[in-house]
């Protein structure tokens, strides 16, 4: 009890949390996993307290888990075992921007929707867009290296980041990268903590690089009855120069969730939705549609419709991004889960990569929703799951390994942009051995061993 | 459905994504502590569902987390899954009150004293003669089959405000200590009548008779039955005490069959939600025509300005079941229309709803509100909720649209 009374002498009596009923939403993230009993939640606000917890806790070898905004899918923001759980939330300010160097200063528990709420204001943004946004943070993203929608033309998070504040788990702070776009000073140790997933540091601070917005878009649905067909669409607008600004594709059990919690209707034969935004200058939007509609016309598409209105697009585009918890609802019964499967392939190779996966599915008999982020290869494999059915759930685990290998055989990955947490430990190594790097295991294992020796953040995650 | 069955419903479809935690008022009001927040309300109730399904009883302690829950519904708007953390709260409550569920007493005496003058008085504070005051001098219609329900919510608001000023002053161990007396001696609650701001409770009265005067010009005829009119009931639903709520309900009914109204022009959106939709499924012929009174103003002329004036959503116009767009046809007619960057469906709470039980969380949620509004550059801040505008009106650019309204009427 003496590391609480030290912890409140840290950030203050209010900001130290351990009664039994505030423990109870910090055992849980967006992931099917239940976290450890939190020994306490620690809510500091600023970097000199995170500095001093961090020296405390390393001292005494307590284990110390990073939360954002809560959100992460692998269980990467929940205790593994026995700790302390930092939260990051009074970390809610936007520091600084400059429009003439494209970066905002932003701390680290901002989150996505407010940061883009607040650039929109300068007709800016900063792209990277999980489906998350709503909930999740500026530290949690970069945590995860998250990627979203918009990664099809904007690319995952690493893009994104210029620098960052980080605090060591032996207290020391840190600043990393800076306010340029380009630099040349050896290791890059703002590219090492993006995906580091809360392992080596605290981030505490981020320098984001922003871009205007586009000046407009529009939307075009395609529905398909054949899943390989869908994915062909997206490699042949690639093949034809056309990046769109998002592409996204979901399966029937996607379009049915989102009909029963938002009212959205889709074709009662359609087993595949495309959903594709072009961005462009509004002299040419028209143009660009237009060429896309062409090429999408020579896919085996059983209709293909269009808008610009903001209302309809932004209803759909708020429909996407909840699709993982709107799943829920398809649920046969309540002890049901949703056990997310993150893979990606080079778009050259979704045809195939589809094809297989639906094929892997009927082989399992497993409910499995298919959806994600097409245009950049990203696919979500969303398994309904009673997670505590040991049978069903080795099946699960087997699946998922058979869906990594499928985005391995097709020179893709493992994680997208999920991370790997608590889920995918042994997806992460069979990358590795697939691609004859087990020596990059190593090498993680050593790297973390030099940032945090007493093995005290976020401790059971990654390996 | 028992309560618990419902809390189970409505909590099963949670996968923690989140998406509510960002929006909920209270959870940044509360410095972040999770159990003040929607999500963390919701997987309070899971947990407490998963103990008393085990025990019999639960030992949590859930009172503060979902009595501080404003029901503003922003949670309900955002999620993913359709579950409605808002409504999560309310049947928590509804667990508390029962007496059933949990190891100790949770119930707040706050919350028992008003439901107890209710019950008593029809009025949460006691309140009889002190709310027909605005309608002296004014000509109704004792004939007509329409009702001018005021439900006493623009007049309570004189009187509200004392005595949170009042809960502000003392602790909250104190507060409940007097508030517990009063339940005992509920006639004690009219101790603080005389307490009343006689400045808010002429600006309301003025209110009350700008409302009249814009009806009067629509050529609406209409009764009004002063001193037998009851509160319209909201809190005893809002805070968990579902028996009453359908007792009184029926109370409600049965006055209005009395006097044969068959239309109830409602002047606030609690009102309006309550006698419209949640009342119809609790108590049977509850068959009334139920209106708003900026439903009769269509044709009415007003004269137009270059203002700009943004509108702050009530929440139960813009968040609950009912979207009522009235207001904003209404603002067009007088002035330049601006919308808060938080507003429609991604409204953002004045803290009203908190003012009795936690002023000072109340306090910190329409401050943040307030300096939304005032961010957007507008001349004048409008609302159509005496809640709303008692919480709000924190300097002289803010008021209730009625009496914009009933200024700017061209009467030729």
């Amino acid at each position: 009890m003496d590391i609480l009374n030290n912890l409140r002498e840290i950030v203050g009596e209010k900001h130290v949390l351990n009664k039994k009923e505030d423990l109870i939403p910090y055992k849980r993230d967006a992931s099917f996993f239940i976290g450890a009993e939190p020994m306490a939640i620690v809510l500091p606000g600023n970097v000199e307290e995170v500095s001093r917890i961090l020296k405390l806790c390393n001292e005494n070898l307590i284990p110390v888990v990073v939360r954002g905004g809560g959100s992460s899918l692998t269980g990467a923001s929940i205790l593994r075992e026995p700790g302390i759980v930092l939260s990051m939330a009074r970390f809610d300010k936007i520091l600084e921007i400059s429009i003439q160097d494209r970066y905002v200063l932003a701390e680290s528990g901002v989150k996505l929707d407010v940061l883009n709420a607040y650039l929109s204001k300068y007709r800016h943004f900063y792209p990277p867009d999980p489906a998350s946004s709503i909930a999740a943070t500026v530290g949690g993203s970069i945590n995860t290296n998250a990627g979203g929608l918009r990664a099809a033309m904007y690319g995952a998070t690493k893009e994104w980041v210029l620098g960052l504040e980080v605090v060591l788990p032996d207290g020391t702070i840190i600043q990393t990268g800076g306010k340029v776009l380009k630099r040349s000073v050896g290791y890059d140790l703002t590219a090492l903590m993006i995906g580091s997933e809360g392992t080596l540091g605290i981030i505490t601070k981020a320098i984001l690089k922003i871009t205007p917005l586009p000046e407009k878009y529009g939307r075009i649905m395609v529905y398909y009855r054949s899943i390989s067909e869908a994915g062909r669409a997206v490699a042949n607008l690639k093949n034809r120069g056309i990046t769109p600004l998002i592409a996204e594709f979901m399966d029937r059990i996607s379009m049915d969730s989102i009909t029963h919690v938002r009212g959205i209707k889709f074709p009662k034969d359609a087993e595949y939705l495309l959903l594709i935004d072009i961005s462009s200058t509004e002299e040419s939007l028209n143009k660009k549609m237009n060429d896309a509609i062409e090429i999408l016309k020579g896919t085996e598409n059983i209709g293909i419709n269009t808008t610009t209105d903001q209302n309809e697009m932004d209803a759909m585009y708020q429909a996407r991004k909840g699709l993982y918890s709107s799943q829920l609802n398809e649920r046969s019964s309540p002890n049901e889960y949703v056990v997310i499967g993150d893979i990606v392939v080079p778009t050259s190779k979704l045809p195939d990569a589809l094809e297989k996966i639906k094929n892997k599915i009927n082989d399992y008999k497993l409910k499995v929703s298919l959806f994600g982020h097409i245009g950049d290869g990203n696919i979500h494999a969303n398994i309904f799951a009673d997670i505590n059915n040991s049978e069903q759930m080795e099946k699960v685990n087997s699946f998922m390994m058979d869906l990594g290998r499928i985005a391995l055989e097709h020179d893709g990955s493992v994680s997208s942009e999920h991370g790997i947490g608590m889920e995918k430990i042994d997806l992460l190594k069979e990358e590795f051995r697939y691609k004859r790097s087990e020596r990059n295991l190593d090498l993680m294992i050593q790297i973390k061993r030099l940032f945090d020796p007493n093995n005290i953040l976020n401790r059971g995650k990654l390996f | 459905m028992s309560l618990l069955d419902d809390l189970d419903l409505e909590t099963s479809k949670c996968i923690s994504c989140t998406f509510c935690e960002s929006v909920c008022p209270t959870l940044q009001a509360l410095d972040y502590r999770a159990i003040f927040g929607a999500r963390g309300r919701v997987l309070l109730a899971k947990e407490l569902v998963k103990e008393i399904k085990l025990n019999g009883k639960s030992d949590l302690e859930i009172s503060d987390p979902f009595y501080s829950c404003l029901d503003c519904y922003a949670c309900f708007n955002v999620c993913p899954a359709g579950v409605n953390a808002g409504r999560v709260s309310e049947i928590a409550k509804s667990l508390i009150t029962s007496g059933k569920y949990l190891e100790r007493k949770q119930e707040k005496n706050v919350a028992k004293m008003i439901i107890i003058s209710i019950m008593k008085f029809n009025s949460p504070l006691g309140l009889k003669n002190e709310t027909t005051s605005w309608a002296y001098g004014l000509d109704f219609d004792e004939n007509s089959e329409n009702l001018l329900y005021t439900g006493g919510m623009y007049q309570l608001m004189a009187y509200s405000s004392v005595l949170s000023n009042l809960e502000r002053k003392f602790k909250a161990d104190t507060v409940e200590k007097i508030a517990g007396l009063i339940s005992k001696y509920p006639n004690l609650i009219k101790i603080t009548h005389p307490m009343y701001n006689e400045n808010f409770k002429k600006r309301m009265d003025n209110i009350l008779k700008s409302i009249y005067s814009l009806l009067k010009s629509a050529g609406i005829k209409f009764k009004y039955i002063g001193e037998n009119e009851p509160y319209p009931g909201s809190f005893l639903f809002e805070l968990g005490y579902l028996d009453e709520f359908i007792e009184y309900g029926k109370r409600l009914r049965d006055l209005f069959n009395k006097n044969k109204i068959r239309n109830i022009i409602t002047i606030d959106p609690h009102t309006y939600e309550i006698l419209k939709l949640i009342y119809p499924k609790y108590i049977e012929n509850f068959n009334f025509n139920v209106t708003h009174y900026m439903d009769y103003l269509e044709k009415l002329n007003f004269n137009k300005t270059n203002e700009k004036i943004v509108y702050h959503e009530p929440c139960h116009f813009s968040m609950h079941q009912e979207k009522y767009n009235e207001p904003l046809k209404l603002i067009a007619k007088i002035g330049e229309t601006i919308l808060p960057e938080r507003h429609g469906s991604t409204s953002y709470c004045c803290g009203g709803p908190a003012e009795l039980l936690y002023p000072n969380l109340s306090d910190s949620i329409s401050l943040r509100r307030f300096k939304e509004l005032k961010e957007s550059g507008a001349e004048k801040i409008v609302t159509a909720c005496p809640i709303c505008f008692a919480n709000l009106h924190k300097d002289e650019t803010v008021f209730d649209l009625a009496e914009l309204l009933e200024k700017r009427l061209n009467k030729k």
